[in-house]
């Protein structure tokens, strides 16, 4: 929705960067204070780049700003990665990089401008062990220490606790599937390993990224399971963009279907691109949303589901605190536990986190 | 509830509160600081409000919310003033604008600085006090060192020194000083702030160029002392002073560097003001 | 890795790690040491010896050489340097 005095929204503005050119000071405020809160100030920078945009010099320091920082976190992650090799390109097993440090090493040029957190990898679940021990040999260290938080994410979750280096403070989140074990769906990992291709930076023999498809895939299953949306709207731009990247690619959106289908995902899939479709208007092939669903058992995304989401993820107005936007993400965050977690695994869980919200010192 | 925008260079800063204190505080040390309309371009969207609930009457707090996002713990309301000049520090440092931002004092005559990093309980900030107080430097900022790394000058950033515990009453003998309220048990001990002195505001958009880094050290009764140091040694005290060098890589380095070449670097030990005051005098007026 | 300014009144320079963001603190003779390796394909260590015989005959330790090619090992420098991570 473009309000007249507060100028175009984000959504539409990286859509159509030319949409920025009549702005005045006020509206430039507004649209990188929004970008920023939706942590796509770097991609509006690029966006706006590459539209060659003429950007006011107050506003050019805020969004130069955030890309330095993409460019130096990019570099960082390269290093990082080449940290992993060397602690653990001895054991001779696939290491595939996932959703932010995936599309620095990919070779398409994605997640130009973004800005990262963790690191994430798959690793065969054979290996957890030696993966394990080889970190902590190489200065990694399980950041989570109570007896309860191991057991939520060994027992639950699809990864081993995150583990953060000891002098460099990076986390680095280990998984071997990419939902966790109590999760509705049931994806097999081989086939996310088994389809992954080596990256193209020298001296990375052991490291991988997903194909294109398995790249969409997971980053629309991460964002369908998450409870959490202060990313979400960058993970939906993560995924338009890969759309429009992978789309004119021959076999492309043929393969997607095929594998989303195969991995028992249709459902999370056909939701995702509606939702990318509705927020940002990719284009995507009927035939493919016909598929799905019809693997679906002629299930289609549900109206009231995409509703909710497309009001989760609106960006926070300054001074605007919209209370249906509130309740939606209030219900979205309450959804992903119990997709993941069956409810009475869910109910203690969030007890406790209110719990140590209240009395961090109380940790038993 | 006041609602300012205040141009405190080289930023545009919003300022809303609901304190009364924060009110005075803004006339008191701001009123020269030129004001903007509410549609200009916003660098920093700053808020100091009332606590929530309970905590609006019961042990009332102050909460500092920078674009509407709460990152700091709640202080006691009576400290609503410190909280939004602390807040604002966080805020320079910790944003991203190309700028590199180190802990230090900095002043200058004409256009020639000077710049004192701030190893916390080193006398910096009496030191910069005096040092615009009592003689005739130019204040560019007592706390932030703001470096533009494609012009390699120094931005002025005229806000009030903050003055800690026994510095308030050395301060308060100064002819030019002209001191704000007095805070107790803040977490810094006794504060106070001090107005940027008249002079330093007309000139508070003037850059300069670093031309000495002097690294104080305060110790009673101490003789003085005076040692010229390697840049090498100097960009190693001065990077665990910046608050965001590493988060700059390449272009910080560079602008670092870049800074030392022009400058001369020295450590002095001083055990008074007007000793410390006399060290500086030789290094810059030889 | 780049290395900052050649400051005249110092007798070290600063090595920075572009990728890590790391910064070391380099002694005269491990910069000019780390340059030649940097400049040259293939060093072999007399050749190395030989063109810092000049920096050398300055030192009272005669085994200065060894030590500050196991000191820039044990900062991972040597081997920085070998993989030009760039």
């Amino acid at each position: 929705m473009t309000q007249r005095d507060e100028g175009p929204t984000l959504v539409a503005v990286l859509a159509d960067p030319q949409l920025a050119t009549p702005l005045n000071d006020a509206q430039w405020s507004r649209l990188v204070s929004t970008a920023r809160h939706a942590n796509l100030l770097g991609a509006l920078s690029g966006r706006l780049k590459a539209a060659q945009i003429l950007i006011p010099a107050r506003a050019s320091r805020h969004l130069d700003g955030a890309h330095q920082l993409s460019d130096r976190q990019h570099r960082s992650v390269r290093w990082e990665v080449h940290q992993l090799q060397a602690a653990l390109g001895h054991l001779s097993i696939p290491i595939v990089l996932l959703k932010g440090a995936a599309y620095v090493l990919s070779a398409h040029s994605l997640g130009q401008g973004r800005l990262f957190g963790d690191i994430d990898i798959l690793v065969p679940r054979t290996a957890l062990g030696e993966v394990e021990s080889q970190l902590m040999l190489h200065g990694w260290v399980s950041a989570k220490t109570s007896a309860y938080d191991q057991r939520y994410y060994r027992q639950w979750m699809h990864e081993i606790p995150p583990m953060s280096h000891i002098r460099r403070a990076t986390v680095l989140d280990v998984h071997h599937t990419i939902l966790p074990l109590t999760a509705r769906h049931k994806p097999d990992p081989q086939q996310i390993l088994s389809r992954a291709l080596p990256v193209s930076e020298p001296g990375l023999p052991a490291i991988r990224v997903p194909c294109p498809e398995d790249l969409v895939i997971h980053s629309i299953v991460h964002l369908v399971h998450e409870g959490e949306l202060h990313n979400g709207l960058r993970d939906l731009n993560d995924i338009h963009s890969m759309l429009g990247k992978f789309g004119s690619m021959p076999g492309f959106w043929t393969r997607l279907a095929a594998h989303a289908i195969g991995n028992d995902l249709s459902g999370p899939v056909s939701f995702g691109l509606a939702l990318v479709q509705q927020v940002f208007g990719t284009p995507v092939p009927v035939v493919v949303r016909e598929q799905l669903t019809q693997a679906q058992r002629g299930r289609r995304p549900s109206t009231l589901l995409l509703a909710t989401f497309g009001l989760a993820l609106e960006p926070p107005q300054p001074d605007e605190q919209n209370p249906a936007v509130a309740i939606a993400q209030w219900l979205i965050y309450v959804r992903s536990h119990s997709l993941r977690m069956p409810l009475r695994l869910v109910v203690p869980h969030l007890a406790r986190k209110t719990w140590l919200a209240w009395f961090p010192d109380k940790e038993r | 509830m006041i609602d300012t925008v205040l141009h405190i260079f080289p930023f545009n800063v919003r300022i809303r509160s609901s304190f009364a204190g924060v009110a005075e505080h803004l006339d008191f040390f701001y009123s020269n600081h030129p004001r903007h309309g509410s549609d200009s371009f916003i660098d920093f969207d700053v808020q100091v409000l009332h606590g929530q609930g309970l905590r609006r009457w019961w042990h009332p707090q102050a909460r500092l919310l920078l674009d509407g996002k709460e990152s700091f713990f709640p202080l006691p309301a009576v400290q609503a003033a410190p909280m939004l000049e602390w807040g604002l520090n966080w805020c320079i440092a910790s944003r991203p604008l190309g700028y590199l931002v180190m802990h230090a004092g900095l002043l200058a005559q004409g256009d020639r600085a000077l710049m004192l990093p701030g190893v916390p309980g080193a006398g910096k900030s009496t030191l910069t006090a005096s040092l615009c107080l009592l003689e005739d430097w130019r204040l560019l900022s007592d706390e932030l060192a703001i470096l533009d790394p494609v012009s390699g000058l120094m931005q002025p950033h005229a806000r009030p020194i903050c003055l800690k515990n026994a510095s308030i009453e050395i301060a308060c003998g100064f002819p030019k000083t002209r001191l704000g309220r007095v805070y107790h048990d803040t977490r810094k001990g006794t504060i106070s702030h001090a107005a940027c002195p008249t002079a330093s505001m007309a000139a508070s958009s003037t850059p300069a160029r670093v031309q000495w880094v002097v690294f104080p050290r305060f110790e009673l009764d101490s003789p003085p002392r005076c040692e010229e140091i390697s840049r090498v040694e100097a960009f190693s005290m001065i990077s665990e002073q910046s608050f965001n060098r590493e988060r700059m890589g390449e272009v910080g380095f560079d602008a670092l560097c870049a800074m030392l070449t022009d400058a001369r670097c020295f450590q002095i030990v001083y055990g008074s003001t007007d000793a410390g005051l006399q060290l500086i005098h030789e290094i810059t007026q030889p | 890795m780049k290395f900052g300014p050649c400051w005249s009144c110092s007798d070290a320079v600063i090595l920075f790690d572009c990728h890590s963001g790391d910064y070391w603190v380099v002694s005269d003779l491990g910069f000019k040491l780390l340059r030649l390796l940097l400049t040259h394909a293939e060093m072999t260590h007399e050749a190395l010896a030989m063109q810092l015989a000049p920096d050398l005959a300055h030192e009272e330790n005669p085994a200065m050489l060894q030590l500050t090619m196991q000191s820039l090992m044990d900062n991972g420098l040597l081997q920085a340097v070998h993989c030009r991570a760039d």
